[in-house]
């Protein structure tokens, strides 16, 4: 299929997206393509569904993604690697590492993660607005990698408060 | 195999093409098969009026027995009485304790061989012994070669227990439409569908396994978001913690058949008390082992509760994969026979704080699922409801260090693709060897490995030159695949990929061969038949498929496709198979541009009248 994953779904070629609207979609292609549609059919046409629903699938977890489909929407506009992260940035990356690795109690951890969320939102409203207002797709680049370490941080902080509250 | 009939994918057949097509729970402890009679999804019985078929298989001498017959040689006959064979089944020694069956066990091929008196088993040739039983139930029940059947697995089989299920399906002779998971098909039973949108949790405990789905469900599409469970947890376990406490202090409660009996009381006394409080229980096993005890409810709740946490335990690993808290749950499905025992009802309860959907017999529930499933697939209904399913388990492979590097994630949705480019470390290596492994562990030893595939003929360069692109294909059954393209040359799929796990194609034709046990001339003709019949599927459909989406197509290709067809239709007559065969796949390949361009255009249809900017809908 020569078609990007925003053709696919027929959908504006946006970071800000309607996913209700994208579910949906994505629910009424694979009910037409799906290979249960084609239990019956020839081994050809079974193959074929196998194929269109592999990239379907591949396409909508790409785009269901806040994190896939901005790199996704770089990549469609711009080739280039992105900059390494400022050092500003890197220096509150280890302030924020170095505090997660000394709570070991459940209420200094929700404290932790409220205020990782907090980072998480402004800095997804920040790169959607670089991309889809401003187009500046090099700052956007450094933005999604900022927000990657951000969801790692809250993924691990998540895990943590798991672990804390299991024992 | 019986001759198909086909019409166009996607549209119903009339009422009078309804095909046979049946659901299949294989149990560990049971197993059921039903199918759509008069409108109604219905469980077929045996001769006996037994729903509930014990999935256990007698070898004697010259014939086998399977069901309750074959159950009651368990204890008279326990080296040729087999049960629980799902739970060896695409398994190897090193996976099982030996010591928990009654049976002879030893390694055989890639698998487990059992010692009967018909000589070694595989649990594949097991499992069709009882498929072969259901199938004849039903094809008797509904008149006639069956068309397809939907096979159930917990959604915690690995990739070489889905593949061993399907192989012991075509040993038995059924057309697999679709291997499903148990919680997946509760949920089609309940028909959680025509609900409004809402996140459903599925609670799975049968007799050897546990399995917990969390589903989405909307408008016919039943998306799984994740999955979990335990492999190793079942009913039985709670009968052995009880069948240990009724003879706690007594040592000579090892041998079989002490422990046969013993199981037997445990699993009276547990089916009682989920109506009683209470049950004494007096019963004399052997001349030194007389137990009279009483147990209440509360007291069999406490001695099983590990079990029952470490389900839950599974439960909340299950929501914190989907990223769905317990309070936005708006049901919960009870499945399997277990979840009748009042500690298991009240335990989910108290978890989820809300009330849950048992009215369907859980028995049954994932039979009549399959059945429904069955139903559709074989397209005798306009249903369009669709199951979205994902893989239980990360796959991964093995690199430097024994470290495992994860190539598809868990819960990712089925089908899926991931690929993957590897080189050579030598001048001159023209093959490779690449460990697959299925778990959620780091270290290849903390994972199940799923087999070795050798990648052969690659073309010789210097080291590191060659740029080998290995695809990993999961179907929609879980069934994993390997494909390999060498690409900074013109070599293309002239990569060859061998799994070395699990039965090859060869060996179960081989089965098949033998299992029917004809003259040369039988056989000759009956893979003539065959052959004609797909051609003439195959031509037919291609035909219907030109004839209504001629203009997706060049001339060209029409020109070839037409040329194909007619050849394939000429050589019917000529009753040489291998030229039909040749012209069948030939005709495959030319067509593969029809089928591919038709598909794109259901793509399409799919949105139309949904614009780019219908955002709100």
């Amino acid at each position: 299929m020569s078609l990007n994953y925003y053709e696919i779904f027929n959908l504006p070629a946006e970071f800000d997206i309607d996913l209700k609207n994208l579910r949906e979609r994505y629910g009424e292609i694979q009910k037409s393509i799906h290979p249960d549609r084609f239990a019956a059919a020839t081994k050809v046409e079974q193959q074929q569904s196998l194929i269109k629903s592999t990239e379907i699938n591949e396409a909508y977890q790409t785009l269901k993604n806040n994190l896939l489909r901005a790199r996704y929407l770089i990549e469609l506009h711009h080739k280039n690697e992105p900059s390494p992260l400022s050092s500003e940035f890197l220096m509150r990356q280890m302030e924020w590492e170095e505090e997660l690795e000394e709570i070991k109690e459940i209420d200094p951890l929700i404290a932790f993660k409220e205020n990782i969320k907090m980072n998480v939102q402004q800095e997804t409203t920040r790169l959607s607005k670089l991309l889809d207002q401003d187009k500046n797709w090099e700052e956007a680049q450094t933005s999604l990698g900022q927000l990657k370490f951000l969801s790692n941080l809250l993924k691990k902080t998540t895990e943590l408060s798991y672990t804390l509250s299991d024992n | 195999m019986a001759l198909l009939q086909i019409s166009e994918p996607g549209k119903a057949t009339l009422p009078h093409e309804h095909r046979r097509a049946v659901g299949i729970d294989l149990g560990t402890t049971n197993s059921l098969i039903a199918s759509i009679i008069s409108s109604q999804a219905t469980v077929i019985e045996n001769s006996d009026n037994e729903k509930i078929i014990p999935s256990v298989v007698n070898y004697s001498k010259n014939s086998s027995l399977v069901g309750t017959s074959a159950k009651e040689n368990q204890i008279i006959d326990p080296k040729n009485t087999v049960s629980s064979v799902k739970r060896l089944v695409g398994k190897n020694m090193d996976d099982i304790n030996p010591k928990s069956f009654s049976l002879t066990l030893k390694s055989h091929e890639n698998t487990i061989g059992i010692e009967t008196i018909q000589g070694i088993k595989t649990p594949v040739e097991v499992s069709s012994e009882i498929l072969k039983y259901l199938k004849s139930l039903a094809e008797g029940r509904l008149g006639g070669e069956l068309m397809g059947a939907v096979i159930t697995v917990p959604a915690y089989f690995d990739d070489a227990q889905r593949q061993a299920t399907k192989d012991a399906a075509k040993l038995a002779g059924l057309n697999v439409l679709r291997l499903i998971n148990e919680p997946t098909s509760a949920a089609v039973a309940y028909g959680l569908e025509q609900k409004i949108e809402g996140n459903f949790v599925i609670y799975d405990l049968g007799g050897g396994t546990f399995d917990v789905s969390i589903l989405r469900l909307s408008k016919g599409l039943f998306e799984v978001l994740s999955t979990h469970g335990n492999a190793q947890l079942g009913g039985d376990d709670y009968d052995q913690i009880l069948a240990e406490w009724l003879v706690k202090d007594n040592p000579n409660n090892n041998e079989p058949k002490v422990k046969e009996s013993l199981l037997k009381i445990a699993r009276h006394v547990k089916e009682s008390l989920t109506n009683k409080d209470f049950i004494y229980v007096d019963e004399k096993i052997t001349n030194t082992i007389h137990i009279q005890k009483k147990i209440n409810r509360a007291q069999f709740s406490q001695l099983t509760k590990s079990l029952t946490e470490k389900t839950l335990a599974s439960v909340k690993q299950a929501l914190r994969d989907a990223e769905i808290d317990a309070e936005d749950i708006d049901g919960i499905v009870m499945v399997g026979g277990s979840t009748r025992m009042p500690s298991v009802q009240e335990s989910v309860q108290e978890f989820f704080n809300q009330p849950l959907l048992n009215n369907l017999n859980p028995d049954e529930v994932v039979a009549i699922g399959a059945a429904i499933q069955a139903n559709i697939l074989a397209g005798n209904t306009n249903d369009d409801l669709l199951l979205l399913d994902v893989i239980p388990l990360s796959l991964g492979i093995e690199t430097i260090g024994e470290i495992v590097e994860r190539i598809i994630p868990r819960n990712s949705t089925l089908p899926i693709a991931m690929a993957q480019e590897f080189t050579t470390y030598k001048d001159g290596q023209t093959a490779m060897i690449i460990h697959v492994v299925q778990g959620e562990r780091d270290l290849v030893k903390d994972c199940r490995s799923l087999g070795k595939f050798t990648l052969k003929g690659i073309p010789p360069m210097v080291a590191g030159a060659a740029k080998i692109r290995v695809t990993f294909q999961v179907d929609t059954d879980g069934l994993m695949s390997v494909t390999a393209k060498e690409l900074s040359t013109s070599v293309e799929s002239s990569i060859e990929v061998k799994p070395s796990y699990g039965l090859s194609e060869d060996n179960i034709k081989l089965m098949l061969e033998s299992s029917y046990a004809s003259a040369e001339e039988d056989k000759e003709s009956r893979a003539l038949a065959e052959a004609k019949t797909e051609a003439s599927q195959l031509a037919e459909m291609t035909n219907n498929a030109l004839n209504s989406d001629k203009g997706l197509l060049t001339p060209n290709e029409i020109k070839l496709i037409e040329e194909d067809l007619d050849l394939l239709n000429k050589s019917l007559v000529t009753n040489d198979r291998d030229v039909i065969h040749q012209l069948t796949e030939k005709l495959n390949s030319t067509s593969e541009v029809l089928a591919s361009k038709r598909m794109d255009q259901s793509i399409q249809k799919a949105l139309s009248g949904k614009t780019i900017n219908s955002l709100e809908l």
